[in-house]
């Protein structure tokens, strides 16, 4: 018993006598530049310090024998060194070698614009979206005043850099958002069915993209829909044009949101006069669900559903034939399904999957004949990235793209009925590394084959993208690739032979970015090739379709943004020269397409009137005359309309914490756009073509709006959504 | 002697297990009296540190963590520069989600939380203004539901409404009210028998000095 009293007391005086080692050195960068704060310590004891502004550290440990010592610093890799711990005095010399993280680190910029990133390529905000003035809280208005798109007034739709409006593909978590946009009258522009309060962030890319996104000729709009909704809220919106009510429910892990809407323009053009002989307005009765829910530590399964119905009927008169004007309904249902799941595999591999489902059926009822027009697209998608470093990412998938599609015509006096169809699948595969070479230089390689069963032909588009950091601030970066998309359902389903149509696309970017202020600038130059070419009689059917059409577009983008200069104010100011041509579709010669313009010009302003609780924004934009053929003269699409100004506004006034009321007028100096003209197909008796111009029914559109949010915390309102 | 021998270990093993608990209690308090001297930046990371080597032992304590993220949000909080600032709140964020990782006071974890979200703001007012602070709003809330006696989050909550009421031009005595009870609150904490000597006790100078802007 003694005895074991004895060892007791032994153990305790050995525990207290410890042995001490002292440690001291340095800490630097790669460069010889000290690391002042760093940690260092001895793994699994409280043992170690922070270096001083010299980087040097000196601390004792009671720790013995083998250990490991810990150098740790935000931005740079551990350091993690064997030592044998014998009270010798020891002195270290320790390199940190730099992590390639996101906020240092060189980005590809090239052909991007970013939303919600909050990165470098992060030009627009997600509030901008639906806060410029003119845009009309929709995502293509607001992001047609960034550089590189067109303006062309009576479509609403993205024409970027000489591409058609059919050119630019919209993705929603990757997956893609077919038929994306709304039905709409003659010359009376289309918005995107997609109320910008979904997302959370958008990349909008006028070139030289990921090759995991293919089928897009000229542009990809990726949007990124919004994660887990963290509070429950109603949001109640009443607009000129129609009521709108969403309510979200959040729980601990997932959340369930959905929005019902009604609108009718019936009440609006019964005040403004269109240029339009309505019979019935355009109505539309609107659903959306969505349901988010985090699966264990990273998983995320995300699904959304849309459901619209929309009609209008109008007296249409049809110039060309000359006859007289028709009762015309056009009905639209389209529905819309996506859902997606991501999550980790292990510490360095994300699996992603996700399908897609949309359909459309459009009924259009010129008089007593009958087009139904009825499509399916489904898209599924198997993705994994692996973060081999941080210096090496690998992207890697495969896709099926499926479209079923069909028109019927009926000829309502004859009872002669005509069908137009086919069904395709593109099978496609991609691979993307990224390599930083140093902090400094990053390099993206990829390819994208796709397989389509329709015209049977195997392709490989090569994606190549680099990026320099320049300066402390600026960056350069470059692009190139080959992209393809299959032949418009228009054409397509009257020649299923077709082939897809092809571009290739080489930017050069420069940006600048310090404090709140950027600038940016792009060249670029692209190659079409492929174009669907064909021969047309005046109010016929296409007919000889074939893929020998071709042109080119290059040009120059400026963008320059300032959140700094004025107290409370931001600005923004883009300008795009566009030099292109095409022979395609049925064009006698290679001539300027219809919807382009050399130059365009849009300025952005935004001002926050603290004493007056409101912001007020302003947007200017110019485009340079459009071409249009005038077959009174000898050269194809020779002539020019007008120029394009347009001075849109808006105000948001906050009166409550929880209320918005929201005014939004377009072209409010009343200036009058004309896009081009329609001629008759056969001259009048003194031997001239006569023509009509193509206009807005109504110069100007005006809209009131009341948001009001209901919800637990009082410092909730629409504001982020308007 | 097979007793004995039982006893023997039992004291022993209550012994080094009580050494080591008092390591850390020892390890934390200290660190806990740095980053109560800690104004520059280099003590407030210097501070972040110590905690940071804490947490690497006692990997399943949560308070190490928590202070780690605490300090470097304090220290975020003085930055002027925006990237400095969102690169300190980044860091806090981490250790934050560490400290949640292991078994935690929720409603502590969630108001400082509510806090980093409201760091956030000030980095951007103008276009972080409407997101991060119905985020914050929510952790603060949530902080409160599952703790009614949180003086921490009853005070952020207080300073959040105040600027949202300000915004507005209404009424800030609602918010002014809200912070007069979360001192009270801080009072009561501080008079009342702790469990843990080394939870959370910040915060109640914070309220004081916001209080004279209430004109109390």
């Amino acid at each position: 018993m003694k005895k074991i009293l004895l060892t007791l007391v032994f153990v305790s005086i050995t525990l207290s006598l410890i042995a001490q080692t002292t440690l001291s050195g340095v800490v630097t960068d790669t460069k010889g530049l000290s690391i002042p704060g760093a940690n260092v310590f001895i793994e699994g004891s409280y043992d170690g310090t922070s270096t001083d502004l010299d980087g040097k550290f000196s601390f004792t440990t009671s720790m013995k024998d083998s250990a490991y010592l810990l150098v740790t610093f935000t931005g740079f890799k551990d350091h993690r060194e064997a030592v044998v711990l014998t009270e010798a005095p020891m002195t270290f010399d320790i390199l940190l070698k730099e992590t390639i993280n996101e906020l240092q680190a060189v980005v590809i910029t090239a052909g991007t614009f970013e939303t919600g990133s909050g990165g470098k390529s992060e030009m627009l905000k997600p509030l901008d979206i639906v806060t410029t003035a003119g845009a009309t809280a929709d995502i293509s208005g607001a992001l047609n005043t960034l550089p590189g798109t067109q303006t062309v007034g009576e479509e609403g739709r993205l024409f970027v850099r000489g591409g058609d409006g059919y050119e630019a593909t919209t993705f929603i978590d990757g997956m893609i958002a077919a038929e994306s946009y709304e039905i709409a009258a003659p010359n009376v522009p289309t918005r995107n069915r997609f109320s910008p309060f979904m997302f959370s962030g958008a990349s909008f890319s006028t070139g030289g993209y990921s090759a995991e996104y293919g089928q897009g000729l000229s542009s990809a709009l990726i949007l990124k829909t919004k994660e887990t909704a963290t509070e429950t809220r109603t949001d109640l919106s009443f607009i000129t044009v129609g009521l709108e009510l969403a309510h979200t429910q959040s729980w601990e892990a997932s959340s369930l949101a959905a929005k019902i809407g009604y609108f009718n323009l019936d009440p609006y053009f019964s005040i403004i006069k269109q240029d339009i002989d309505w019979v019935n307005p355009p109505t539309s009765f609107d659903s959306n669900i969505a349901y988010r829910k985090k699966v264990g530590k990273d998983g995320m399964f995300k699904a959304y559903g849309k459901l619209n119905l929309a009609g209008m009927t109008l007296n249409y008169e049809p110039f060309e034939l000359s006859q007289p004007a028709l009762e015309t309904q056009l009905r639209n249902q389209y529905g819309y399904l996506n859902t997606s799941y991501s999550d980790m595999i292990g510490e360095k591999w994300m699996l992603r999957t996700g399908a897609s489902y949309a359909h459309s059926n459009d009924e259009i009822n010129p008089g007593t004949d009958q087009i139904i027009e009825r499509d399916h697209r489904l898209h599924f998608k198997l993705a994994a990235d692996y973060d081999h470093s941080d210096r090496l990412f690998i992207r890697m998938g495969g896709e099926v793209y499926t479209k079923l599609h069909h028109q019927d015509y009926t000829d309502g006096n004859s009872g002669f009925f005509n069908r137009y169809a086919f069904d395709e699948n593109i099978i496609s595969n991609f691979l993307e590394t990224k390599v930083f070479i140093s902090k400094s230089v990053a390099v993206l390689t990829g390819a994208r084959t796709e397989f389509n069963t329709l015209s049977k032909t195997f392709s490989v588009d090569p994606r190549i993208s680099l990026a320099v950091k320049s300066g402390k601030n600026s960056q350069m970066s470059m692009a190139f690739g080959r992209f393809r998309q299959s032949a418009p359902t228009n054409l397509l389903r009257i020649d299923n032979q077709l082939d897809s149509e092809m571009a290739l696309h080489f930017i050069a970017n420069y940006q600048w970015q310090k404090n709140r202020r950027t600038f940016r600038t792009e060249f670029y130059w692209k190659r079409y090739d492929n174009l669907i070419s064909y021969q047309q009689a005046a109010g016929e059917q296409p007919y000889n379709l074939n893929n020998s059409g071709n042109g080119y577009a290059r040009g120059l983008d400026l963008f320059y943004r300032d959140g700094k200069s004025i107290k409370n104010a931001e600005y923004w100011i883009s300008y795009s020269f566009l030099d292109t041509e095409r022979d395609y579709r049925n064009y006698p010669t290679q001539a300027a397409p219809t919807f382009t313009s050399k130059h365009n010009l849009s300025i952005v302003y935004k001002h926050f009137i603290t004493p007056l609780k409101s912001q007020i924004g302003l947007t200017y934009s110019f485009a340079s005359g459009r071409p249009y053929n005038d077959p009174n003269t000898a050269e194809f699409n020779g002539s020019r309309t007008p120029s394009y100004h347009d001075l849109s506004a808006n105000i948001s006034y906050l009166p409550r914490h929880n209320v918005i009321v929201y005014l939004s007028v377009t072209n409010i100096l009343n200036h009058d756009h004309i896009f081009g003209y329609e001629y008759r197909s056969q001259p009048n008796e003194s031997g001239v073509y006569e023509s009509r111009q193509r206009k807005l029914p109504a110069p100007q559109f005006a809209l009131l709006g009341v948001f009001v949010t209901l919800s637990k915390s009082k410092t909730l309102n629409q504001l982020p959504n308007l | 002697m097979k007793n004995l021998v039982l006893l023997l270990v039992m004291v022993l093993s209550a012994t080094f297990t009580f050494a080591e608990n008092d390591n850390y209690t020892k390890a934390m308090s200290a660190a806990l009296t740095a980053l109560g001297e800690a104004s520059s930046p280099d003590d407030f990371k210097a501070v972040a540190n110590q905690f940071e080597r804490i947490a690497n032992v006692e990997k399943d304590q949560w308070l190490p963590n928590y202070y780690a993220a605490y300090a470097l949000l304090i220290n975020a909080s003085n930055q002027k520069e925006a990237t400095k600032k969102d690169g300190g709140l980044d860091a806090a964020q981490q250790f934050l989600n560490k400290a949640a990782e292991n078994e935690h006071d929720k409603s502590e974890v969630a108001a400082l939380q509510g806090f980093i979200h409201m760091i956030r703001i000030g980095v951007d007012p103008a276009s972080r203004g409407p997101q991060y602070s119905g985020m914050s709003a929510a952790a603060l809330q949530k902080s409160i539901a599952i703790n009614p006696n949180n003086p921490r989050a009853m005070h952020l909550l207080a300073q959040l409404s105040f600027g949202t009421a300000q915004f507005f031009g209404s009424d800030t005595s609602e918010a002014c009210g809200q912070n007069e009870a979360a001192i009270k609150l801080f009072t009561t904490e501080e008079s009342a028998q702790k469990n843990d000597p080394l939870a959370p006790a910040w915060g109640k100078h914070m309220a004081e000095g916001f209080q004279r802007q209430c004109g109390g």
